[in-house]
Order: structure tokens, then C-alpha cells, then sequence
């Protein structure tokens, strides 16, 4: 009876610690699946494909809004030596006025007169990228900074610090070569929604990030698995439907050009 | 305060006021960015460009700027540029190349402050300032360059003389810079309006200050406002601004059209700006202000008469000396191309298979524009409205039109080679005559003629040819080598420029320390192509051994030479090459022996796998262009390691080849004709070389085969280790996950105490 009985209480004790364990797993999982599914919901509002509009006359006011966004160029900010750069968009944008927009900024460095990445030169940077969350319709922003190694770790800073000045609703994405999604992760324990592979101009990735699609092997950086960005003159095969496509146009956008983008994902 | 004479400030406002058709076109790409060499530049001629604007103007290539077009083209009509003109369009060159029209704004801020720093009181935290102001709704995320350069030096002046007048501590000179710094505080978001002087103030301190309050309302976009004012101003007598105001109204009007929210709707105010400047230029007393209120004029014309100014500056471009301001009538002649033919020429070469929206038929008439439409137009109709054009008119710009886009086989060819070969050497029309007369005598089967023209032009005009023009001689003649050494010394080329391509604009490199100083000559695509595809490894092997080759070419070579022998167990040419190998890379020397005393194939193979595994630059192809970068032992950051199923390709390749990395393996490649008997070998060779896969696949395979039957070897446990590394940092395919496991598993499975089966924690796919 002692032996049943203590049997017993070893099966409820070691069931209980299954049952922790189990619950404490679960929670924590939720945990993260909650975190993610708030990280992800703001740009859920985004629709399915977003048109870059660089620097150049865009005119977009043909695009039907539940289907198309667009993601324009505001500003381009170069650092150089110990100084920041700011400009803002100066070409004509034309778009309906339902258009949801994201807010993009390019961050360039000099070459020669190499930025002194300082703590001042990150505030003031940060403090203009997180400025464009205040224009009008602007729901969204993205960084696209091509960050060399020696530049990542101001990249991370920098991140970190627009993404506390950012309002909290406002969504965070920012542009990865294709190199940081799959092999040379630095992103996934960064304060971003998304981070949108480039999978056009990869020079020597190439070929091994065009085969990894078509097998089906997804990225490794998890915040690289909610988006792609492409180029209207470089077709990708293997892309995932249900993720959202940023497409960057070497050309003028025009009606036929974006139907041949929307026309696949019917 | 705003100056009227200031050039820069005229060409950042046709900037702002030409926003609807400007730069730039293609842009940026994503990294990382590699140096290469570019042999051939497809987008604009080869620098430096004075050259080329004094009539050095090489093989004109139609998907170059239409600039460039406007410069070859007076060059070719024996009416070249003048130094004037020369320097003129080479600066409009600079400019978009450097994107120069960008404002500088940080330094003209940063002079003005130094100026208001010497006002008593003024030195500490001086307002800020952002020359660019937000446009209203719908125009809400475009922004303008509302204050410009001339802006805060007539400011600067302007202070520095009343602060000499009434004293840096003087109550006028302080409530003078109060004002000033309101009117600066409207070019960005400011909406701040400036109070007039009191009436018992000095008559100096009460013009300046309407002068601030018209243009404080300038700057904050009240245009009908600040045009009263100036117009005000410029009808009292006593006021030192009378001369520039009534500019300023027109300037005014000119804002305010050209910032309507649609087209249409500012036509009534650049009318008005039209009538005023037209006034301004009519009173004599305003001569000060002629040149600018041209120049406000001719932007004013480029809205309003589109067609008539691209008329009038087609016709004054084409004369020498007939501008009064070169630069700036290039300048709007290639904007105002660019809208009425669309974005697709200027700077970014365009896309050449799009059929171009027609020019009107008005504008088809001047010679000039007529020529550089169909110069730049790919469409077959161009070969046939230049060879008409050519025929009637006989000049030296349609033979270049007529030959460039003719064929061998084409109608004209002949007339036009005789044509042709016609044309003095020292003519700016012989590089591209020369180039297009080799290409037609090809196409036509007279390879010996061809190959003539090119021994004497290449022996005796060489010094005619920029860089450009000369890799373009040089890829023919290299098709036409009848030996290897003629070959070798084709193939072998100085790039037109090192460049990292970025954006696509072939911006060549400023020296620095990453661009490889020496040496500077490579191959181009074409010589690689016919190395690693066309050429049997024999071959390779003795032209490793010619001294013709540079050393760095001759290195690359050689590895080549040796790793391709040993995959395909050709042991005699691998043997050959293995003395000249281990003299140039004494580090492979123990490696090479072990190769030599193998002697079974299953041991050649391994010998040389292991070496591959050891050294990651080894690969079986010739690189095109700089090439691997890191040391031969060192794994690329970068993964250009061993080495992928196809042969690698640089950055750009010739004109006449395809860029497109898909679309160049499937073209069939011109051979050179002493290759022609050996194809059949040479396509063996490939086909097998090919069939091993990539790299890392071919080196697991190797690695897994050896251990499997010589376990007791110890290089097999260490040859595993590498074979699961070079997986992960070299080329992979959808194999690559298989071989990397296998070998990861058999390492561990028969060497699970060695250090190398330690180092091993993961396999790749």
C-alpha cells in the first residue's frame, strides 16, 4: 500500500513538474507569439505589395489602395566625417489620397571622409529618422542603410534609439542585404518589425540566395521572414505568396508595370 | 535677402522649378560593392572628360547621356567646342556625375552664422535654419530648396557693411538681424512675418526692412504678397533695392507657378513672371539684373513654350560660341529632351529595345536634335533613316550614325566602308569608324582585311584611342587571333576605370586604400569566357607558360591550369604545370609533390582536393577583372571561395556582350579562329569539369571517397573537417546539404576523438 501510494505521489509529482514545465513552455511561447504577433501587426496594415518610390517624379495615382502601398523615398541622410547630411525628397510624388505610405530613408556614409559614428551623430540621425513619423498618412518607416561590419554596431544603436523615439504604433522596418538574413544574422534580436531581404543587384549571393528560394529554404533571420524586396528587372522564382512584397523599379513606375507585379498574386 | 546675380542660385531654382522631368534615373542598388575593373564604359565616355569635350571622343556608344551626344556631335561636324564651351559642358558633366546639384547648404549656413556672430549678443546658439521647406497638401512629402546660396551671401554682405555703418553693438544693427533671422526662419517651417521699422529710424534701416518683409513673405510662400512689396519697393527712388525688385516680383510670379499644385494652374503666374522679367530686361536702369532675369527667362520658356525652347537651344547649341551661357543651355536642352521623350536616355542609358515616345516633327528638323534622336535610338528604323540621312547629306555625323548601326550583310555596308576608310586618322570620327569597319568586315566573312585595319591601327593610332575604345579593338582583334601569343596579347587589357558600380553609373573610384594600385591590367569577360569555355586545358597549361602575360594574369593562369588538369585527371599537363605552380606559390610546393607521387588516379584526386581544401583561392577558371581579393589560404569573407559549377564573371564585360549573367551563359560565344579545330576537346573538357558540380560538392565527394577506402591517412580526417567548411563559405546547390552531412557524419562516425572532428559542430546546406 506505501509502495502504491508512494508510486502515487512520484506519478502526481513527476506529472506536476511535466505539467509546469509543459505550462511554463507554453506561456513562454505565447509569450514570444504574442510579441510577434504585435511586432507584425503594424505593418499588418500595410497592404500586400509596396512600391519604392525613390528619388525621381513618381506618379502613382493609378494604384488601387487595398492592394498597393508604397514606400517613398523622404529623405536621404549622409554622414561624413563628423557631420550628417540631411535631404529631403524633392521630386514630385502623386498618389491617391487613400494611399497607405511608409516613410523610407537612405543612410549613406562617406567613403573618404569616414563618419566618426558618435554617440552625437547617431542622436541627430535618429532624431531625423524618427522625425518622419510625424508626416502626414505616415504609419510605417524604413531605414535603408547598407551598413558595412565596422558601421553595424552604430547601425544596432541607431535602431535601438529611433525605435524608443518612435511612437509605439508606429511600425519599424528596415532593408537587409541578403547576406544578413541567411548567412551573417545580426538581426534577430533587433527592435524591428520586419526586416525586408533585397533580393535584387546581390552580386556574389546571387546565385546561393536564388537556389535557397527555389528549394524552399527560408532565411535565417526570423525578422526576414515576413517580407521580400525585389526589382521589377530582376524576376524571382520561389517566393512565398502571403508575404509581403517591397518592389523597387529601375524605371518609371507605370500602370502596365505595376499589373505585372499584382497579376502573379491574384 | 535675396541677390540676383548669383549662377548657382539660377541653376538650383531650374532644379526646383524642372522637378516634374529630372534626375536622376536608375538608382542604388544594394551591396556589398566590390572594386572591378570596367574595360568598356557604356554609360558615358571615358574620363577624364575635357578629353572627350576637345573631340577625343572614341567609339561613340548610343546608350551614353545625351550630353555626351550634343559634345561628339559638334566635335564630328568640324565645328568643335571652344575652350569656353569645352569647359562649360564638361562642368555640366561634374555636376550630374557628382551629383553636384545638391545643395550645400551646412557651409552657407555655417558663413552666414559666422558673420551674425560678430552682432553683440549674437554669438551664442544662432537659430536654426533648413534651407528646404515642406510643400502643402498633395504635394506633402516633396519638399523645395526655399533658400539658396545667394540667399545668405547677400545677407553676409549686407550685415558686414551695416554693421561697419552703425556698429556691431548699434540698436539698428541688432533689430536688423532680428529680422533677418525671422526671413531665415520662413525657409524651412516658419510662417513669421516681419514688422516694419519705426518711422523715426534711419531711411538705410527702413528699405531694409521692407525689403526683409517682402522677403521674409518670400520665403514663407505668400507670393502675391511678397510680389506687392517688391513691386512697392521697386518704385521708391530712395531705396538701395529699387534695382532688384522688380526682379524679385518676377521671381516671385516664377515661384509661384512653378510650385502650383497643378500645371495648369500656374501657367496665369509664369505668364506674369514672363511679362515681368520681359520688363525688367526692357529697363535700362535695371542692367544689373539682365543676366539674371535671362536666365529666369529661358526657366520661365522651358515651362511655358516647351517645343519653341528646345527649337531655339537646338539652334544656338549648334553654333559656336553662340551661347552666352553654354552650360545652361545643355542643361535645359537634354531636360527638355528628356520630357518630351521620356526619362530614358539621360545619365541612365535607358532601356534600348523600348520603341522612344516620336519628338514632335517641328523639332525633327534641327539638325542637331534630329542626329542625337536617332544616334541614340536602337529601334531598326534608326539604321534606315541614318543611312538616308547619310546618303544625302554625306557628313561626318551620319557616316557615324549610318555605320554604327549597320550590318555586314546590311544594305550600304559597302558604300559606307569605302566611306570610311576614307576619314583622316587624326579625325574624331576614326575610332568609331575604325571599330564599326572591323565590325561590318567580320559579319562579312573578310577576317583578313579586318585584321589588317586593326594590325595598323593598333600599331600605329593607338595613342587616338581612350581606354574605352581601344578594349573594344582589342576584343575584336582577340576574336581574330590566329595563335595563341595573338590571343595573349588581346586578351589582356588596361580597364577603362576601377569602380565598385554602386548605382550603376560606372562612377570610377578615387584612389584610396581599397583600390588595388598595381597591377592594373586584367582580363575582360570575353578572354575569360574563351578560357574557361572554349580553350582545352592543354592550351590553358601552355599559355601559362608564355611569357606574354603579365604576372598577375599569368598566376591565375596557371592555378587554373593545374587545379582543371588535376579534376580531369589529364596527369601529364597537371605534372607540366606543377614546377611553374610551385614557383609561383611556393606555399602549394608540398602539396604539389604529394600530387606527383601519387599513383593511382583515386590518389591524384585526393592530392589535389586536399590542396583545393587547404587553399580556398584555388579554382579550375581564369577570373575576369580584379579577381579574388583575399590570399590564396585565407577564406573570402565575402565566400568567393573554390569555386561555383559555372566560371565566374567580373562586373561588366564589353559593350557588344550581354550583361545579363543568365542571358551571357546561354549565348553562343565568338570564338577566336585558332580555336576553332580544338572545340570539340575544349567542349569535353567543360562538359566534364562541369558535370563535378560545384566546388564544395566535388571536394565533400572527394574527401568522403578517399577516407572511406585509405581511413588510416592521416590527412582524411583533417580533409573531411575542410570539406564540411568549404560548404559552408564556398558556392553551394541543392547537393550542397547531402555532401555536407555525409562527410560531417563520417567524421564523426570514424574520428570522433580527433581535434578536426571537434572543430566540426555543424554540417551546411
Amino acid at each position: 500500500m506505501k509502495q502504491s501510494f508512494r508510486k502515487l505521489i512520484l506519478i502526481v509529482a513527476g506529472a506536476s513538474v511535466v505539467l509546469a514545465v509543459v505550462a511554463l513552455g507554453v506561456t513562454r511561447n505565447r509569450s514570444l507569439l504574442h510579441r510577434e504577433v504585435i511586432a507584425s501587426g503594424r505593418l499588418e496594415r500595410m497592404p500586400p505589395v509596396m512600391l519604392w518610390a525613390w528619388e525621381r517624379p513618381v506618379d502613382l495615382r493609378f494604384i488601387n489602395t487595398e492592394k498597393t502601398g508604397v514606400a517613398f523615398l523622404a529623405q536621404t541622410i549622409r554622414l561624413s566625417a563628423g557631420e550628417i547630411a540631411v535631404r529631403p525628397r524633392v521630386q514630385p510624388l502623386n498618389l491617391p489620397e487613400a494611399a497607405k505610405v511608409m516613410a523610407v530613408v537612405r543612410v549613406e556614409t562617406d567613403a573618404i571622409k569616414k563618419p566618426t559614428l558618435s554617440s552625437g551623430q547617431r542622436e541627430t540621425l535618429a532624431v531625423a529618422i524618427a522625425g518622419m513619423a510625424k508626416l502626414s498618412r505616415v504609419a510605417n518607416i524604413q531605414i535603408d542603410f547598407d551598413a558595412t561590419q565596422s558601421e553595424r554596431a552604430f547601425y544596432r544603436d541607431l535602431i535601438i534609439d529611433v525605435r524608443r523615439k518612435l511612437p509605439d504604433a508606429t511600425g519599424l522596418s528596415i532593408t537587409a542585404l541578403a547576406s544578413w538574413c541567411t548567412y551573417d544574422d545580426w538581426l534577430s534580436d533587433l527592435p524591428i518589425d520586419e526586416a525586408v531581404p533585397m533580393l535584387f543587384r546581390m552580386a556574389g549571393d546571387a546565385k546561393d540566395i536564388a537556389r535557397r528560394l527555389q528549394s524552399g529554404d527560408d532565411f535565417i533571420a526570423a525578422p526576414c521572414r515576413h517580407s521580400y524586396g525585389i526589382s521589377t528587372d530582376e524576376p524571382r522564382a520561389g517566393l512565398l505568396p502571403a508575404r509581403r512584397l517591397y518592389v523597387f523599379n529601375p524605371d518609371a513606375w507605370t500602370e502596365d508595370a505595376v499589373r505585372a507585379i499584382l497579376e502573379p498574386r491574384k | 535677402m535675396i541677390r540676383t546675380n548669383s549662377y548657382k542660385a539660377f541653376i538650383a531654382l531650374a532644379l526646383i522649378i524642372s522637378v516634374s522631368f529630372m534626375l536622376p534615373r536608375r538608382t542604388e542598388a544594394c551591396g556589398p560593392f566590390f572594386t572591378d575593373a570596367i574595360f568598356v564604359y557604356s554609360k558615358h565616355p571615358d574620363f577624364p572628360l575635357e578629353k572627350f569635350a576637345a573631340g577625343k571622343i572614341g567609339v561613340l556608344t548610343p546608350s551614353w547621356a545625351r550630353s555626351y551626344l550634343v559634345a561628339a556631335y559638334r566635335n564630328l561636324s568640324g565645328n568643335p567646342l571652344s575652350e569656353t564651351e569645352a569647359k562649360a559642358i564638361a562642368s555640366v558633366w561634374d555636376d550630374r556625375l557628382n551629383n553636384r546639384f545638391e545643395s550645400n547648404d551646412e557651409q552657407w549656413i555655417k558663413s552666414w552664422t559666422e558673420v551674425r556672430k560678430k552682432v553683440s549678443g549674437a554669438a551664442a546658439a544662432p537659430p536654426p535654419i533648413n534651407v528646404y521647406r515642406n510643400r502643402e497638401k498633395p504635394h506633402e512629402y516633396e519638399s523645395f530648396l526655399n533658400c539658396q546660396q545667394d540667399a545668405f551671401q547677400n545677407a553676409a554682405a549686407t550685415l558686414t557693411e551695416r554693421i561697419k555703418r552703425f556698429g556691431a553693438d548699434n540698436e539698428a544693427t541688432r533689430g536688423w538681424l532680428a529680422a533677418q533671422d525671422k526671413v531665415f526662419a520662413n525657409c524651412g517651417l516658419g510662417n513669421e512675418t516681419v514688422d516694419p521699422a519705426k518711422a523715426d529710424q534711419d531711411a538705410l534701416i527702413r528699405a531694409d526692412r521692407a525689403y526683409q518683409i517682402a522677403a521674409a513673405n518670400f520665403y514663407a510662400t505668400r507670393y502675391d504678397e511678397a510680389t506687392r512689396q517688391f513691386d512697392a519697393i521697386a518704385k521708391d527712388a530712395s531705396s538701395p533695392w529699387r534695382e532688384k525688385a522688380a526682379y524679385l516680383a518676377a521671381r516671385s510670379m516664377l515661384r509661384k507657378g512653378s510650385l502650383a499644385d497643378k500645371d495648369e494652374e500656374g501657367r496665369p503666374a509664369l505668364a506674369d513672371a514672363e511679362a515681368r522679367l520681359n520688363g525688367v530686361l526692357k529697363d535700362k536702369s535695371a542692367a544689373a539684373s539682365h543676366h539674371a532675369a535671362t536666365r529666369l527667362l529661358n526657366i520661365v520658356g522651358l515651362r511655358l513654350h516647351p517645343e519653341e525652347k528646345l527649337h531655339q537651344i537646338a539652334h544656338t547649341l549648334n553654333r559656336k560660341d553662340a551661347s552666352t551661357d553654354f552650360k545652361q543651355d545643355v542643361w535645359d536642352y537634354t531636360i527638355l529632351l528628356d520630357k518630351f521623350l521620356g526619362d530614358g536616355s539621360e545619365e541612365s542609358g535607358g532601356t534600348e529595345t523600348a520603341a522612344k515616345p516620336k519628338l514632335p516633327a517641328s523639332l525633327t528638323s534641327d539638325e542637331l536634335t534630329s542626329w542625337v534622336v536617332t544616334f541614340e535610338d536602337a529601334q531598326p528604323a534608326a539604321a534606315a533613316t541614318s543611312l538616308d540621312h547619310w546618303e544625302k547629306s554625306k557628313t561626318l555625323p551620319w557616316l557615324v550614325a549610318a555605320i554604327s548601326k549597320a550590318s555586314g550583310q546590311g544594305p550600304g555596308a559597302s558604300a559606307l566602308l569605302s566611306a570610311a576608310a576614307a576619314v583622316d586618322h587624326n579625325s574624331p570620327a576614326f575610332p568609331s569608324l575604325t571599330y564599326h569597319s572591323v565590325r561590318l568586315l567580320m559579319e562579312s566573312n573578310r577576317q583578313n582585311e579586318a585584321r589588317t585595319i586593326l594590325d595598323k591601327t593598333l600599331g600605329s593610332d593607338r595613342a587616338q584611342f581612350p581606354p574605352s575604345a581601344l578594349n573594344l579593338l582589342l576584343g575584336q582583334r582577340m576574336i581574330l587571333a590566329q595563335n595563341l601569343e595573338e590571343f595573349l596579347h588581346a586578351a589582356q587589357r588596361v580597364p577603362a576605370g576601377l569602380s565598385d558600380d554602386n548605382d550603376g553609373r560606372e562612377i570610377p573610384e578615387e584612389d584610396s586604400k581599397d583600390t588595388p594600385k598595381q597591377p592594373l591590367i586584367y582580363f575582360d569577360r570575353d578572354a575569360t569566357n574563351t578560357f574557361n569555355r572554349a580553350m582545352p586545358v592543354a592550351l590553358i597549361d601552355e599559355a601559362a607558360s608564355s611569357k606574354t602575360l603579365v604576372a598577375n594574369l599569368r598566376k591565375d593562369v596557371t592555378q587554373a591550369a593545374f587545379v582543371r588538369a588535376a579534376i580531369l585527371d589529364d596527369r601529364a599537363t597537371a605534372n607540366h604545370i606543377s614546377g611553374l605552380l610551385g614557383d609561383i606559390y611556393p606555399q602549394l610546393k608540398e602539396f604539389l609533390a604529394a600530387y606527383q607521387k601519387a599513383s593511382t588516379p583515386e590518389a591524384r584526386r585526393f592530392a589535389s582536393a586536399f590542396m583545393s581544401l587547404k587553399f580556398p583561392g584555388l579554382r579550375p577558371y581564369v577570373t575576369a577583372g580584379v579577381g579574388r581579393t583575399s590570399a590564396l589560404e585565407e577564406i573570402d569573407s565575402y565566400r568567393d571561395n573554390y569555386w561555383c559549377a559555372e566560371p565566374p564573371a567580373s562586373l561588366s564585360g564589353p559593350a557588344y556582350q550581354d550583361s545579363d549573367e543568365a542571358k551571357a551563359s546561354t549565348k553562343k560565344l565568338p570564338t577566336p579562329e585558332f580555336l576553332k579545330p580544338s572545340q570539340s576537346l575544349a567542349a569535353t573538357q567543360y562538359a566534364a569539369l562541369s558535370g563535378f558540380g560545384t566546388g564544395p560538392n566535388y571536394l565533400c565527394q572527394t574527401a568522403i571517397a578517399w577516407a572511406e577506402k585509405n581511413p588510416a591517412d592521416p590527412r582524411a580526417p583533417e580533409a573531411l573537417h575542410l570539406a564540411v567548411r568549404s560548404t559552408r563559405y564556398g558556392c553551394t546547390d541543392d547537393q550542397t546539404g547531402k555532401w555536407s552531412k555525409a562527410a560531417y557524419d563520417m567524421l564523426h562516425r570514424n574520428y570522433p576523438n580527433t581535434n578536426w572532428a571537434k572543430a566540426t559542430k555543424y554540417w551546411f546546406k
